[in-house]
C-alpha cells in the first residue's frame, strides 16, 4: 500500500503510513505508537522494499542524504556481525534490520584519526562528519573543520529552498567540560571550521521553518535588506579582524536569507502546501520518544516537499544521560549506562538501548519508504547515514566506529550487507563516495584517501 | 600552554616597568614581598615543582630564578598558587615540611603586594570582548523596550544560546547562523505585528518617515547617534511605509550586535564613549538597552562623572529590571537556572513539581534582594532569613506560613539561609534518583571558593545512578572506596568532604534523617585534616573564608558584565574590588559599584 500524497491530508498520510510500517513491523495486536518505537523488529518483507529491487540503473529525481548522530557509542559485542558480505548473520544489537537488510551496510573498521586525541566525548562527536582536528577551548576560537553536510550543501544547497537541515533533540548544555566548550558535544554540523551550525530542537519551530514562508517576498524586504546589508559593510569596516568574523557570519546568514526572498515563487508555495496539506502544527513533545517521532515526521515532510535535501539529525548530545527507563528492564540514563564497568546487568541494559536506535532509525527508514514519489520512493533516493563517534562507551574507544549505511538505491548505492574495511580506513572515505553519489564530488574530504567503490553500481 | 612553560615565560614586563621610574615606596614595598616570597617558595615548593617535568605542570623554581617577574602576565597561575596555599591543600599533608599559619598568610599577602605593584607599574589592560549579539534575552527585553510593546511569543522563536565561561553574555560563542537570521526576520514581523496592532499603533515608535524621526529611532535602536548614511539610507525606504523603515532597524547588525568598534589613533587602552559606557551598565543590571534617562546623560557626556555614574547605578538598581540579575547573572553562576529542566523521580519526588518553582523564587529573590535592597552578599553563605511561600515552608518544616505569595520569613535554626540551604541548589547539585555529593562539593570549591577541580580522567568510574544499591554499601562508603585509588584520592580529596557534609539534604533538598535505611552522616574530614559538621559547620568554614567567596562573586560578575573571560591584569583589579567591598561592609551594591568603577568596565583598547 503506497498512499498518495497530493490525494491525501498530510495528517491522514503520516497516520496511515503509520498503520502501515506498524503492522509490517509489529504483529502484536492494537499497538501504539510508542510501542513500535520500542519495537518487534519483526522480519516481515515491507512491500516498498520490492521497489528497491532489481535496482534500475539511472536515477530518477533528486537525492537526499541524512546523517543521523548517536550519543555514547554501543557495546561491541552485541553490534559487531560476526560474518560479513551480504548474506551475514544479523546481531543482537542489529537484529531490527532484518526488514531492510537487503538496501543497509553495516561497516567495521573505519574510524577518525584526529579524534584519537582530546578527551572521551566531544571531539569524537563534533569531529564525526568533519574529520577534521578539534581546538580545545572552553569557548573561545572554536575549530572543528567544515562537516559533509555543509560540503554537499554548499556544492548544491542552491536548488532548494533550505539548502540544509539542522535538528536535534536536546540544547546545549551550558558547561564547559574537559577544557571543551559544551558547543562542540551539541553540534556535528559545521559551515565553515569556525561557524557551528545552530539545531533546531523544537519540532513546532522546525515545522514552521519549512512551511511557513508566506511572509517572505515582496519588493519591500529586498529594499529592507539591501539597507541591512549596507550597514554591515559599513560596520565591517570599522572593525578589527575578530570582530569581521562575527559579521562575515551576519553576513554569510543574510545572504542565505537572500535566496530565500529572491526564490519565493507562489507555484513552489503551492506545491509544498499539497504536502502539507492543512496539517496542524505539533505541540510540544510529551516524551523523548514523541519528540524524535515528530522530527522524522519534520525530516520526511522537508524530503517529500523537497524543501532540503540534506538533514543532519542528533538523537542527543555527547554524555547525553537520557532516561531510557521507558524501556523495559532498563533503570538509568544513558551515559551512565554506557560506563558499564563490564557489569552484565548494566551492558544488558546498555545494549537494549543501543538496540533501540537501531529500532528507531528503522523507522525512519519505514517511513521513507512508505513515502512514494514518482515510481520511486524517499528510502530509494536517501542515503541515510547512522552512527556514533565512538565504538565503545564504556572505553570512549574511537576505533571500529559503530556505521549504518541505508537506502540511496537510486542515487546508486549498491549495499553490501556487513562491510569490513582494514581497521583505521579513514571514515572520511565513506563521505567522499557519499558525496558522489550526491552529485557534490571532491578531490579529497577531510583525511580520506580514496572511496569505497563496492558501495557504488 | 603548559603551565610549566607559562612560568618560564614570566617575563621581564615587571622588572622593566620598574626600571622606567616607580614610586620609591611602593617598589621598596614589592622588593620585601619578593623576598619573602622567593623564601617561602624555596622553602616549601620548589623541591617539587621544578626541572623538566615539575609536579602538576607548574614550575615555580624558574620562576625564582626570573626574581617572580610575570606575575601580572601570568596572574592567573600565581592565583591558584596562592590559592592553593591558602587553603592548605598545597604542600600536600604527606610533605614533611608543613607551613606555618602566620606564613601562609604572609604567602598571600607578599603576592597581593606583588599583584598591586605590578598592576601599578605597567600600562593597565581593559581586556578585549569580542564582538557579540544580544542573547535571546536581551533581544527579546530590547525589542518590547524600543518599540514599547510585549511581544507574545518572540523568546519562543530562539534556540537557547550557549554559554562561554559559564554565561550566555560570553560572545566567543554566540554565533549567527541563516537560522536565528531567519529567526530575527520573522521576530522582527512578528513584532511589528505586535505594534501595529497597539493602541498607538506603528506610529508609537515611529512618528513619521521624516528626516528626524528617523534619526531618533535609530538613535535608540543603535543606542548611540545616527550616523548620516544610516539615515540616509531609511530614508529611501520611506516610500515603502513606516513598517519597512522599522523592519530595517530591528534586522541592522548595528541593532543585532553590541558595537564597540576599533578606534584607529587609539594605542593602547582608552575610555570607552559614553554611549558605549551606558550600554554596558544597561546591559549588566538590566539586560536591556540604556532608557531615555540614561540616554540622556550620555546624550550629555555626564556618564564619566564619578558621581552621575554611581547615582545611574543606584537608578538602576532601584528599578525592578534590575531583577535581571538574580535571573541572569545569578542563576547562570549559582546554577538554580538549571532547575527549570532538572528532571526527578516522580514516585521517590512525589511533591517536586509543585515546589520548583517556589525553589527557583527563593534563590532568585535572595540574590535581588543583595542589589534592591543592598543586603550584605555574606547572606548568600549565612542568612538568618528566606523568602517562601506555603509550599517551600512546608518543605522546609517551617510553621505558620500560608498561601502562594513568597514572603520573606525568620529562621528559627541554621539549616536554611544562604545558597547550600537553598532546595534550588541541592536540587541543581543532584541527580533524578540521588544526591551528588561529588556534584555538591564540585559547587562549594569551583562557583563558591573559586578554586576549580581539574576535570576527571577519561576512565573514572561514575557512581550508580541510585542510591538505593543492592551490595548495601552506601554513597559514602562507596566514595571512600573510590578515594583509596590515589590518583582519585589527589582530587576528591578536596571535593567530596563539601558534599558529605550537606548529605542531610535529600536530592530535592528536604531535610532528611536517615538514606538507605541508616542514620545520616554529615560530618567530613575536609583536605586539610579540619573537622566539619553539617550545614552549620560548613557555613562557618565558608564565613571564615568570606572573601574568597566574594572574589569567586567578582570574578563571575565581571566575566558576566563584560563578556569576556578574565585575563591576568583583572587579578589586581579583582584585589581592589574585594578591599571596596570589604570596607563597605559587604553590601551587594558596594560589588556593583566596585566592579562599575573599575578599569576594565570603563575602558577597552583594540583587539
Amino acid at each position: 500500500m503506497i498512499p498518495r500524497a497530493d490525494a491525501m491530508s498530510a495528517r491522514a498520510h503520516a497516520l496511515s503510513s503509520l498503520r502501515s510500517i506498524r503492522h509490517h513491523l509489529d504483529p502484536s495486536p492494537g499497538p501504539t505508537r510508542r510501542a513500535l518505537l520500542r519495537g518487534a523488529g519483526a522480519a516481515v518483507a515491507l512491500p516498498w522494499l520490492e521497489a528497491l529491487t532489481p535496482r534500475r540503473v539511472a536515477a530518477v529525481g533528486p537525492v537526499r542524504m541524512a546523517f543521523l548522530f548517536m550519543p555514547n557509542g554501543v557495546l561491541p559485542s552485541a553490534w559487531t556481525p560476526k560474518d560479513t558480505g551480504k548474506g551475514f548473520t544479523l546481531s543482537p544489537t542489529l537484529e531490527p534490520l532484518e526488514p531492510i537488510r537487503d538496501a543497509v551496510t553495516v561497516l567495521t573498521g573505519t574510524h577518525n584519526a584526529n579524534s584519537h586525541t582530546g578527551e572521551g566525548h566531544y571531539v569524537k562527536t563534533t569531529a564525526l562528519l568533519t574529520g577534521a582536528p578539534v581546538r580545545r577551548t572552553g569557548g573561545k576560537d572554536l575549530r572543528c573543520g567544515i562537516s559533509v553536510d555543509q560540503v554537499a550543501a554548499a556544492r548544491r544547497g542552491g536548488e532548494t529552498r533550505l539548502p540544509s537541515l539542522e535538528l536535534g533533540i536536546e540544547p546545549p548544555r551550558h558547561i564547559v567540560d574537559m577544557g571543551y566548550s559544551t558547543v562542540y558535544g551539541a553540534t556535528i554540523s559545521w559551515r565553515a571550521a569556525d561557524r557551528p551550525a545552530v539545531k533546531e530542537t523544537r519540532p513546532r519551530l522546525a515545522f514552521e521553518r519549512l512551511f511557513r514562508n508566506a511572509q517572505l517576498g515582496g519588493r519591500a524586504d529586498r529594499s529592507v535588506l539591501d539597507v541591512v546589508l549596507g550597514d554591515a559593510a559599513r560596520l565591517r569596516s570599522r572593525l578589527g579582524a575578530s570582530d569581521r568574523t562575527k559579521v562575515d557570519e551576519y553576513l554569510d546568514a543574510m545572504r542565505s536569507l537572500e535566496r530565500r526572498i529572491e526564490r519565493f515563487d507562489e507555484r513552489e508555495e503551492a506545491r509544498v502546501r499539497a504536502v502539507v496539506g492543512d496539517r496542524e502544527l505539533p505541540a510540544d513533545p510529551a516524551d523523548f520518544v514523541e519528540h524524535v517521532s515528530l522530527m522524522f515526521d519534520v525530516i520526511e515532510l522537508a524530503f517529500r516537499s523537497d524543501t532540503t535535501r540534506i538533514v543532519t539529525f542528533m538523537y542527543g548530545n555527547a554524555v547525553s544521560g537520557r532516561d531510557f527507563s521507558f524501556l523495559e528492564g532498563v533503570e538509568g540514563g544513558h551515559h551512565p549506562l554506557s560506563h558499564h564497568e563490564n557489569d552484565a546487568t548494566k551492558k544488558a541494559q546498555y545494549q537494549r538501548i543501543n538496540r533501540w536506535f537501531v529500532e528507531s532509525f528503522v523507522e525512519l527508514c519505514a517511513r521513507l519508504g512508505c513515502s512514494a514519489e514518482g515510481e520511486s520512493n524517499l528510502f530509494d533516493r536517501s542515503m541515510l547515514f547512522f552512527g556514533s563517534g565512538i565504538q565503545d562507551g564504556n572505553r570512549h574507544d574511537p576505533n571500529d566506529l559503530p556505521i549504518l549505511l541505508a537506502g540511496g538505491g537510486a542515487a546508486g548505492l549498491c549495499h553490501q550487507g556487513h562491510l569490513r574495511k582494514p581497521r583505521h580506513t579513514p571514515l572520511c572515505n565513506l563521505y567522499a563516495t557519499m558525496l558522489d553519489a550526491f552529485g557534490a564530488p571532491v578531490d579529497r574530504f577531510g583525511d580520506s584517501d580514496g572511496r569505497f567503490d563496492e558501495l557504488r553500481v | 600552554m603548559r603551565a610549566s612553560v607559562r612560568a618560564q615565560l614570566l617575563t621581564s614586563i615587571l622588572l622593566g616597568s620598574f626600571a622606567q621610574g616607580l614610586d620609591a615606596q611602593v617598589a621598596s614595598q614589592a622588593d620585601g614581598a619578593r623576598g619573602q616570597l622567593r623564601s617561602l617558595l624555596r622553602r616549601y615548593c620548589t623541591r617539587c615543582h621544578r626541572g623538566d617535568d615539575p609536579k602538576g605542570g607548574v614550575d615555580l623554581q624558574s620562576a625564582v630564578e626570573r626574581d617572580l617577574a610575570g606575575v601580572r602576565d601570568d596572574a592567573r597561575l600565581w592565583r591558584r598558587v596562592e590559592t592553593a596555599v591558602h587553603d592548605r591543600s598545597m604542600p600536600p599533608r604527606s610533605a614533611r615540611r608543613q607551613p606555618e599559619d602566620g606564613e601562609r598568610e604572609s604567602f598571600a599577602a607578599a603576592l597581593r603586594s606583588l599583584r598591586r605593584a605590578a598592576a601599578e607599574a605597567g600600562p593597565p589592560d581593559p581586556g578585549v570582548a569580542v564582538l557579540r549579539r544580544l542573547n535571546r534575552t536581551q533581544y527579546v527585553r530590547t525589542v518590547e523596550d524600543l518599540l514599547g510593546v510585549s511581544v507574545p511569543g518572540l523568546g519562543r522563536l530562539f534556540p537557547e544560546d550557549p554559554r562561554g565561561h559559564g554565561f550566555d553574555t560570553v560572545g566567543d560563542v554566540l554565533f549567527l547562523s541563516p537560522l536565528l537570521i531567519e529567526r530575527y526576520w520573522e521576530g522582527t514581523q512578528l513584532a511589528l505585528d505586535a505594534l501595529a496592532a497597539s493602541p498607538g499603533g506603528l506610529a508609537s515608535a515611529l512618528a513619521d518617515t521624516e528626516e528626524a524621526s528617523v534619526r531618533g529611532l535609530l538613535a535608540r535602536a543603535f543606542r548611540r547617534p545616527a550616523r548620516a548614511e544610516e539615515v540616509t539610507a531609511r530614508l529611501g525606504l520611506a516610500e515603502q511605509g513606516p513598517r519597512a523603515v522599522l523592519a530595517s532597524a530591528l534586522l541592522s547588525p548595528e541593532f543585532l550586535f553590541r558595537v564597540e568598534p576599533e578606534r584607529a589613533d587609539a594605542d593602547g587602552a582608552f575610555a570607552v564613549s559614553d554611549h558605549e559606557l551606558a550600554v554596558r551598565l544597561s546591559y549588566f543590571l538590566w539586560g536591556t538597552m540604556p532608557d531615555a534617562a540614561l540616554r540622556a546623560r550620555a546624550d550629555r557626556g555626564e556618564l564619566h562623572d564619578d558621581a552621575v555614574l554611581e547615582a545611574e547605578v543606584h537608578r538602576l538598581l532601584d528599578d525592578p529590571r534590575a531583577r535581571s540579575l538574580a535571573d541572569e547573572f545569578g542563576a547562570q553562576w549559582l546554577g538554580y537556572a538549571g532547575l527549570r529542566s532538572a528532571a526527578r523521580d516522580v514516585r521517590r519526588f512525589r511533591r517536586f513539581e509543585q515546589l520548583r518553582g517556589s525553589m527557583y523564587e527563593e534563590a532568585a529573590r535572595s540574590v535581588d534582594a543583595l542589589f534592591r535592597e543592598d543586603r550584605p552578599v555574606t547572606e548568600l553563605i549565612d542568612a538568618d532569613s528566606t523568602f517562601v511561600d506555603a509550599a517551600l515552608a512546608a518543605h522546609y518544616g517551617l510553621p505558620g506560613v500560608q498561601g502562594e505569595e513568597m514572603r520573606r520569613v525568620a529562621l528559627p535554626d541554621r539549616r536554611r539561609g544562604g545558597v547550600l540551604g537553598w532546595a534550588a541548589v541541592l536540587t541543581a547539585t543532584s541527580t533524578p534518583l540521588r544526591t551528588s555529593p561529588v556534584a555538591r562539593g564540585r559547587f562549594v570549591l569551583e562557583d563558591l571558593l573559586g578554586t576549580p577541580p581539574p576535570p576527571p580522567p577519561p576512565n573514572a568510574g561514575v557512581l550508580p545512578e541510585d542510591d538505593e544499591q543492592k551490595d548495601g554499601l552506601t554513597l559514602r562508603e562507596r566514595l571512600l572506596r573510590h578515594r583509596r585509588d590515589p590518583t582519585c584520592a589527589a582530587c576528591h580529596d578536596r571535593i567530596d568532604p563539601y558534599g558529605l557534609a550537606l548529605e542531610a539534604f535529600d536530592a530535592v533538598g528536604a531535610w532528611r534523617t536517615e538514606a538507605q535505611g541508616q542514620p545520616v552522616d554529615a560530618t567530613a574530614r575536609l583536605a586539610d585534616g579540619t573537622e566539619i559538621a553539617g550545614i552549620e559547620g560548613l557555613k562557618d568554614h565558608l564565613l571564615g573564608r568570606r572573601d574568597q567567596v566574594v572574589r569567586t562573586m567578582a570574578e563571575r560578575m565581571l566575566v558576566y558584565a563584560l563578556g569576556r573571560p578574565l585575563v591576568g591584569a583583572d587579578e589586581a583589579v579583582l584585589d581592589g574590588v574585594v578591599d571596596e567591598v570589604r570596607e563597605a561592609g559587604y553590601r551587594g551594591r558596594s560589588l556593583v559599584l566596585a566592579l562599575v568603577r573599575s578599569f576594565p568596565f570603563r575602558h577597552r583598547r583594540n583587539p
